[in-house]
């Protein structure tokens, strides 16, 4: 992963820094299996300089940014580049303190402690995702307060108080304004740092596209790339939701591409059908069409 | 205001425009369309590109150089044939399919052929055509026309290359104009024939002719195909005579109770409403809150018979629109009902209700000593009693005139679903009249029915601003959530000016940018006092800039009136979900 940052051009003494931090804390015995093992890379100079300078300094990150925009991309490359175990939590409306922490539990002879993620990031000095935590209601986040801030503790009631391993860090992600989502309270944003995440640039994604396809075509990478910003450009002026906006999807749709299946029948799958809309389904059409030849193949898209 | 209206097919052809430009503000000067009604890809590409790679506003000017002259639309074929030339080579490096589109625009332009009557072959301009073939055969693999020399050259004048900027372009189609054409510009001079008809003639004829809609501050309560008929007044007059007359309160208190019925307040609350909200930017405006009941006091003159005629007529037609439609509407009351019945249970706890066991109750303890009142206990049910209330705001301005019968029954089924989930609900259509903003409650909180939704009409301006505002006001204050949801085109627009301000020492119109700032701020606040409020969009893409400044990202866009009621759901899902 540090080779992965060097490439990208990530500032050399933020590259050692990390590289320091994963000396001064090796990974605890029995934790390999957490430590992620990213399936896309995030590409994005000043984003990875950024995210770690702050990761470094021991703070937390909340990552902020629309869809598509890689978050969680980012968290799980994140950890991986400071080689720690990774928790990963998805928010919910019905999420509480008992889930975050834990609750208590019967192990068949008495009841004892049943430890919940974030308890187990603390003790085992992880990184903990905590996936759009703005689903969540602000009263069940409270219980992070002391875990987030420079107390770095969580008091279990009944049991003991732990201390926040030194290597533990935190990273939220949210997408503001999502369907579902609320404002963050000033107590819970104030114990972070804010990046917000810009959209994949033209040439970022196109790095993406040859790390994952490295047979494809420079000429077709091209227009898919352009493919997503037109998707983008059109659900921004609401004229079509943003299900469409889908950098998963349009990955996705290249690998059927890549398997044999053709262009039309892989966006359809991947992208087009993932809104319901009859209508809005024709208007997704039209901005691939407008891109991408409906009978394009495998042959064209991976030449050799 | 003029407004617009799309259809499906237009509404496609202007994103296929707008994703080639890369613009969503465009308001293109031509759409492409097949015989069969349906987009044509290609040229529509070739329009929205014309614009991504040239000066439009430009390009426009050199349209409107021969718009008067009769042979215009066979300049228009050739000027976009040329104009396709230059484009395609422009983008084809950066737009590789454009290639394989062209081929199937040729292609599909030859099908055609095959499937054209009489009248159409006999319809087409022999030089125009003989010059599509020429560029389209060649991709379609077939043998061109037999040109004559001049024929040649024409082709060759329209193969413009990419080469060239707006300026080039417009110059090199001037040359073709005025030497093939020998067009100099003067066939614009030619004045177009006007003729005035009224009575059966000019109803006749406004069903069969395309017509605009334009505002008055007279109520003309119509359909827009009939705008123009008897008994109508003429809009230019209506203006003119709302200018230069000293505007009598007492008199357009009148017009208004004669329009839309007397006030739900007497005089002296109404005279306290509007001292507490027509403030600020609403200084000078008055209020007219109505359910639309005729008023005993004052007998109608012919106009308010007239009026009253017209109103019975819209609301038959809404009733009659329902009951063509009824089996279509009660699935979509099922399913709004069910939707909103899953968002309920998913995100509202239950209620705690009375009782005479259970967990005790200390602020009414007192009333088991004093009154005997054994139900001093809170009890746990399943069943969901949301603290929630609905306020849907109907934009009913003119720009709604054709779309009265939708909006009604969509109306209903959103009414009627909620009604049934047990969310009190309130529906107003709101409308500015001669400084007047008239809320008409179609349905009360207590209302056991929604048919009274059917009462809508649609006619004058739109001040959302003070709609909003008043909205607020009359919303269920006991409820901890109330929700404000507004159906509008995001162009708040009123004939009553925004008086001068300590800032600005003039008056200015409320229209454009202050009446989105004045609606945004209101917005705002209303946010600020615990309201939840929410947007159903049904407009121009041009105001999405306008809707998100209003109403930041609590929004919801419809493309055809029918998808009101989902819309409506889909925004009472996403707030019922942000609730704390």
């Amino acid at each position: 992963m540090l080779d992965f940052l060097k490439e990208e051009g990530v500032d050399p003494a933020v590259i050692e820094g990390i590289a320091a931090f994963r000396a001064e804390h090796p990974l605890p015995e029995g934790m390999a299996e957490r430590v992620p093992d990213p399936k896309y890379r995030y590409y994005g100079r000043e984003v990875w300089n950024q995210a770690a300078t702050v990761l470094l300094c021991g703070e937390n990150l909340l990552l902020a940014g629309p869809k598509a925009t890689g978050k969680n991309v980012l968290a799980e490359n994140l950890a991986r580049a400071f080689g720690r175990p990774c928790w990963d939590v998805s928010f919910h409306i019905n999420m509480d303190a008992s889930y975050l922490i834990g609750s208590d539990t019967f192990n068949g002879e008495k009841v004892v402690f049943g430890p919940g993620p974030i308890y187990q990031c603390a003790r085992y000095g992880g990184f903990g995702v905590l996936d759009e935590i703005n689903m969540a209601k602000n009263e069940a986040l409270a219980v992070l307060h002391a875990t987030l801030d420079y107390r770095r503790s969580i008091d279990v009631p009944g049991y003991d108080l732990i201390r926040v391993d030194p290597a533990a860090r935190f990273i939220g992600t949210m997408n503001y304004g999502y369907a579902g989502t609320r404002e963050l309270n000033e107590a819970l944003v104030s114990r972070f740092a804010v990046l917000d995440l810009p959209l994949i640039s033209e040439e970022d994604m196109n790095k993406l596209l040859r790390h994952h396809f490295p047979r494809i075509s420079p000429r077709y990478a091209g227009q898919f790339v352009q493919l997503f910003y037109d998707l983008h450009k059109k659900a921004d002026s609401a004229e079509i939701s943003a299900r469409a906006v889908d950098l998963r999807g349009l990955l996705d749709a290249l690998r059927l591409m890549e398997k044999g299946l053709d262009a039309a029948h892989a966006l359809d799958l991947c992208i087009t059908n993932k809104t319901f809309d009859p209508y809005e389904q024709t208007l997704i059409r039209d901005v691939i069409a407008a891109r991408i030849p409906k009978n394009l193949d495998r042959v064209k898209v991976f030449p050799g | 205001m003029l407004r617009r209206q799309y259809s499906p097919e237009q509404r496609r052809a202007l994103n296929l425009i707008w994703a080639a430009a890369g613009q969503y503000d465009l308001d293109p000067p031509f759409m492409a369309f097949d015989p069969d009604g349906q987009p044509d890809f290609y040229f529509n590409c070739v329009v929205g590109l014309a614009a991504k790679w040239l000066d439009m506003a430009r390009l426009e000017a050199f349209f409107a150089g021969y718009a008067g002259s009769p042979r215009r639309e066979m300049f228009d074929e050739l000027v976009w044939l040329g104009l396709e030339n230059c484009v395609y080579e422009k983008e084809l490096p950066v737009r590789p399919v454009l290639a394989a589109l062209r081929q199937q625009y040729a292609e599909a332009f030859f099908a055609r052929q095959q499937k054209m009557s009489r009248q159409q072959w006999m319809a087409k301009n022999n030089r125009v055509y003989e010059q599509q073939q020429a560029r389209w055969a060649p991709l379609a693999h077939r043998r061109g026309p037999l040109l004559t020399p001049r024929g040649r050259e024409l082709a060759r004048a329209l193969a413009l290359p990419g080469t060239l900027d707006t300026e080039g372009v417009i110059r090199q189609l001037q040359e073709m104009l005025r030497e093939f054409f020998l067009f100099s510009g003067e066939e614009n001079s030619r004045t177009s024939r006007a003729f005035h008809v009224t009575g059966l003639w000019a109803a006749l004829l406004t069903k069969l002719l395309p017509t605009e809609v334009r505002h008055t501050d007279q109520l003309v309560l119509r359909r827009s195909s009939q705008l123009g008929g008897a008994g109508a007044a003429p809009g230019g007059k209506a203006l003119l005579a709302d200018h230069l007359s000293v505007r009598r309160a007492e008199a357009d208190r009148a017009y208004m109770e004669t329009c839309f019925g007397r006030s739900i307040y007497n005089d002296h609350d109404l005279a306290a409403l509007e001292q507490s909200l027509c403030t600020g930017s609403h200084r000078n405006c008055h209020l007219w809150i109505t359910r639309g009941e005729p008023s005993p006091d004052r007998p109608p003159d012919q106009e308010a018979r007239q009026l009253a005629r017209d109103a019975a007529r819209q609301r038959q037609r809404n009733l009659d629109f329902y009951a063509r439609h009824s089996q279509l509407y009660a699935s979509g009351i099922r399913r709004l009902s069910e939707q909103i019945q899953d968002a309920l249970h998913s995100y509202c706890q239950p209620q705690p209700v009375r009782a005479r066991t259970g967990r005790l109750d200390s602020r009414r303890v007192w009333r088991a000593p004093c009154l005997h009142d054994p139900a001093v206990f809170l009890r746990q049910t399943d069943d969901i009693q949301p603290d929630l209330s609905v306020d849907l705001l109907l934009d009913a301005s003119a720009s709604r005139l054709d779309s009265q019968e939708l909006i009604a029954a969509q109306g209903f089924v959103i009414g009627e679903s909620l009604r049934r989930c047990g969310v009190k609900v309130q529906i107003s259509a709101f409308r500015s009249l001669r400084g007047y903003t008239v809320l008409q409650l179609l349905k009360g909180y207590k209302d056991p029915g929604c048919r009274s939704i059917f009462g809508y009409f649609a006619a004058g301006w739109n001040r959302d601003g003070l709609a909003l505002r008043t909205a607020a006001r009359l919303a269920d204050s006991g409820c901890q959530h109330r929700l404000l949801l507004i159906l509008t085109d995001a162009s708040p627009n009123d004939s009553q000016k925004i008086p001068p301000s300590g800032g600005i020492p003039i008056s200015r119109d409320y229209g454009d940018e202050a009446a989105v700032a004045d609606t945004a701020a209101e917005v705002k606040a209303l946010r600020k006092e615990g309201f939840r409020v929410g947007a159903v969009f049904f407009g121009l893409t041009r105001n999405v800039p306008c809707l998100k400044t209003i109403y930041g990202r609590e929004f919801v866009r419809i493309q055809k009136i029918d998808q009101l009621a989902g819309a409506v759901g889909s925004l009472l899902q996403r707030q019922l979900r942000e609730m704390d």
